[in-house]
């Protein structure tokens, strides 16, 4: 606890491509290394991260890392270097780092690909977790992946591909999850689910249990943060409602590319 | 060229020292711009110039500049500022005549330009920065401008005197037109070197031209001699000292030099300021290290530091040390929050016997983040000896976080939070 010591801020950004972002410190850097660290590329310690490094000032670091590039080390005592340059993280932080970076590295293919949907879906990159969650699939059918592939389809919208896999799951297993997400999708997009889906065989409890969580969700959206700045706009003059409704859309266009 | 040039800026008078061997000047404080003429002159020249009609003369030019004043000469409106930067140009050209290479040259091929250091009255923040951005547009660009109090300019003066000196307390008298005020300076040679210095105003001050007649004189003895017992008192002193064009000749203060003299040396020394500038600017010009840590209204009373935490271990981040000069001294500090919504400031002087006081600044307003995902920008500058300026800005965490309008700004009063602890 207390106030971590930091160096001035990069004057130019360093690219992360996996997750499409500009790191501006090493802070930063240390933050998506042990938060998403299956995202982490092979080959990330490399020149480009060199001549960032040296023009932060942290020119020493930076020669280390190179020369033990050079001589071989593993890809993770090197990120442990960065992270204790860092200050940043506590040393144990940094010793528990490196053993799941090691468990990562000896996990198997289907498994690796989950955590990285994982952290896919957790960053709101929804197209690429359904692409990792799919590579996880080929290498076995489980349940969770199932699961986490559909709710990948819902953020993306392709609530058709949603909906099968949610069925496959209700109708396999009784699945209580993907019962009620595909009642919900049935009420956001109506229409969309077949006549001889499962939903359709609901009744008694169960059905008033999953209508009633549904209207609870509702009303809860309707008087969120942005249902209100919706309705307040509706109230305001034309041109204002015109100018305010164009940088809305703007913003949801922008999120959801980003989701892509 | 000079190497170091000590000035004693007044509002009436100005006094130059220059080279190893001090040669002084000292003129009035003022300058004169023929008629019809783009030359300016300065000093006596300045009066005869004035005198004879052929100049327009312009005096007080401290007064003005503090004013933020103009004067119209021949038609021409000059602000306070250029006339103070003319004025100094031409001070600095007469500090060159007053240097004599073949005696005063010394070696130190590190140093390309001059040293010049000014001397003030007061520690006034805003006059002290203004007149380092004019001396700066007078001098060369490779001169080093700085700018101190003359209870610094007495420190360092003293402190190239003989050690017997000062051995114990040392008071100063300075005596100008309409000025008077009283100087104490006191050694500490244990663990922790230090020299304190302070000044006074005596409310006794008056016009030197009461000199001119004997019952002038004898009310001018009677004033310093109340003025010595009020401030000298049964204290022991080591030496007195006179400054101040008053006491370039003592005759007229019999009664007053019987009681300095009372077991103490006494020494005149009329152009003390100058010379102590001139001291301060050859110590400066020869890289050498100040000896004692300097406590007066030009330097810092404690230590100030922000508690970090780096390698897992807590430390203090100086934002300034006990005997730095606050003048124009800021500090810039990027921090992240973990597991925490304050910054602790700590404050520890630097005489002994007292101890230190932690200070509290709550960031008030700041978002609530995932843990150490704010970072923030501490930035501290000095109002004045006693106020410390912080403010602390929310920074986010680059494009993972962005940063927010969130800042909290506070006036820390360091002589209330020492009192307070």
């Amino acid at each position: 606890m207390g106030l971590l010591l930091c160096a001035a801020r990069a004057s130019e950004p360093y690219y992360y491509e996996k997750l499409e972002k500009n790191l501006w410190s090493i802070q930063e850097l240390c933050y998506i290394m042990y938060r998403y660290p299956v995202v982490i590329p092979d080959g990330l310690v490399d020149l480009r991260l060199f001549s960032w490094l040296k023009a932060q000032g942290m020119e020493a670091l930076s020669e280390r890392l190179d020369r033990l590039n050079r001589a071989g080390e593993a890809q993770e005592k090197l990120l442990a270097h960065i992270l204790r340059a860092g200050n940043y993280h506590s040393e144990k932080e940094i010793q528990e780092f490196s053993a799941l970076l090691k468990r990562l590295k000896d996990m198997d293919r289907g498994s690796h690909s989950e955590l990285l949907g994982d952290s896919l879906f957790s960053m709101g990159k929804y197209g690429r977790a359904v692409e990792a969650y799919t590579e996880a699939l080929s290498e076995g059918r489980s349940r969770e992946k199932r699961l986490k592939l559909a709710d990948s389809y819902m953020m993306v919208m392709q609530y058709r591909r949603a909906a099968e896999l949610y069925e496959e799951l209700y109708r396999e297993a009784g699945d209580a999850d993907a019962i009620s997400r595909l009642f919900f999708l049935d009420r956001i997009a109506p229409g969309l689910i077949r006549k001889d889906s499962p939903i359709s065989e609901l009744s008694g409890d169960r059905l008033s249990e999953l209508k009633r969580s549904f209207d609870m969700a509702l009303k809860e959206a309707e008087h969120d943060a942005v249902s209100d700045r919706i309705r307040d706009l509706y109230n305001r003059p034309e041109e204002e409602f015109l100018m305010e409704a164009s940088g809305l859309i703007g913003i949801w266009k922008r999120e959801y590319r980003e989701r892509a | 060229m000079s190497q170091y040039i000590g000035i004693s800026l007044n509002d009436d008078f100005t006094e130059l020292a220059v080279g190893q061997e001090g040669h002084e000047l000292s003129l009035p404080t003022i300058i004169c711009k023929k008629k019809n003429n783009k030359s300016w002159t300065l000093g006596e020249d300045a009066y005869k110039l004035a005198l004879d009609g052929s100049g327009i003369m312009v005096d007080k030019l401290l007064s003005l500049l503090r004013k933020g004043g103009t004067a119209t000469i021949d038609k021409v409106c000059h602000s306070a500022a250029e006339l103070m930067e003319k004025y100094l140009e031409l001070l600095l050209s007469e500090a060159e005549k007053l240097y004599v290479p073949e005696r005063d040259a010394e070696e130190n091929p590190e140093c390309r330009g001059r040293v010049i250091v000014l001397s003030l009255r007061n520690a006034e923040p805003e006059l002290f920065r203004e007149l380092k951005r004019l001396l700066e547009r007078a001098a060369d660009r490779d001169d080093r401008v700085l700018v101190i109090s003359h209870t610094e300019s007495f420190v360092h003066y003293m402190l190239r005197q003989d050690k017997n000196l000062y051995n114990r307390p040392v008071g100063m008298f300075e005596l100008s037109n309409q000025c008077l005020y009283y100087y104490e300076l006191q050694v500490s040679r244990g663990s922790r070197r230090y020299v304190v210095a302070d000044s006074e105003a005596q409310e006794e001050a008056f016009s030197l031209d009461i000199l001119k007649t004997p019952s002038g004189c004898k009310i001018a003895d009677r004033i310093l001699c109340s003025l010595a017992d009020r401030n000298l008192g049964r204290k022991s002193f080591s030496s007195i000292f006179l400054s101040g064009r008053g006491f370039e000749s003592t005759e007229f203060a019999p009664g007053f030099m019987q009681k300095i003299l009372k077991g103490r040396r006494a020494c005149i020394e009329p152009k003390l300021f100058a010379l102590g500038a001139m001291h301060y600017a050859a110590m400066i010009f020869r890289n050498e290290q100040e000896e004692y840590t300097i406590l007066c209204d030009t330097r810092a009373g404690v230590d100030v530091s922000v508690m970090v935490i780096q390698r897992e271990r807590e430390m203090r981040l100086p934002i300034i040390h006990a005997g730095d000069n606050w003048a124009n001294h800021t500090s810039d500090y990027e921090m992240i929050l973990d597991r925490q919504n304050y910054v602790d400031f700590q404050l520890n002087p630097l005489m002994g016997g007292k101890r230190g006081a932690q200070l509290r600044m709550p960031l008030e307003g700041f978002p609530e983040r995932e843990n150490r995902t704010t970072r923030i920008g501490v930035h501290t500058e000095f109002l004045d000896r006693e106020r410390l300026r912080v403010t602390v800005r929310d920074l986010g965490f680059g494009e993972l976080f962005p940063p927010t309008e969130a800042a909290v700004t506070e006036e820390i009063s360091l002589r209330r939070v020492m009192e307070e602890s």
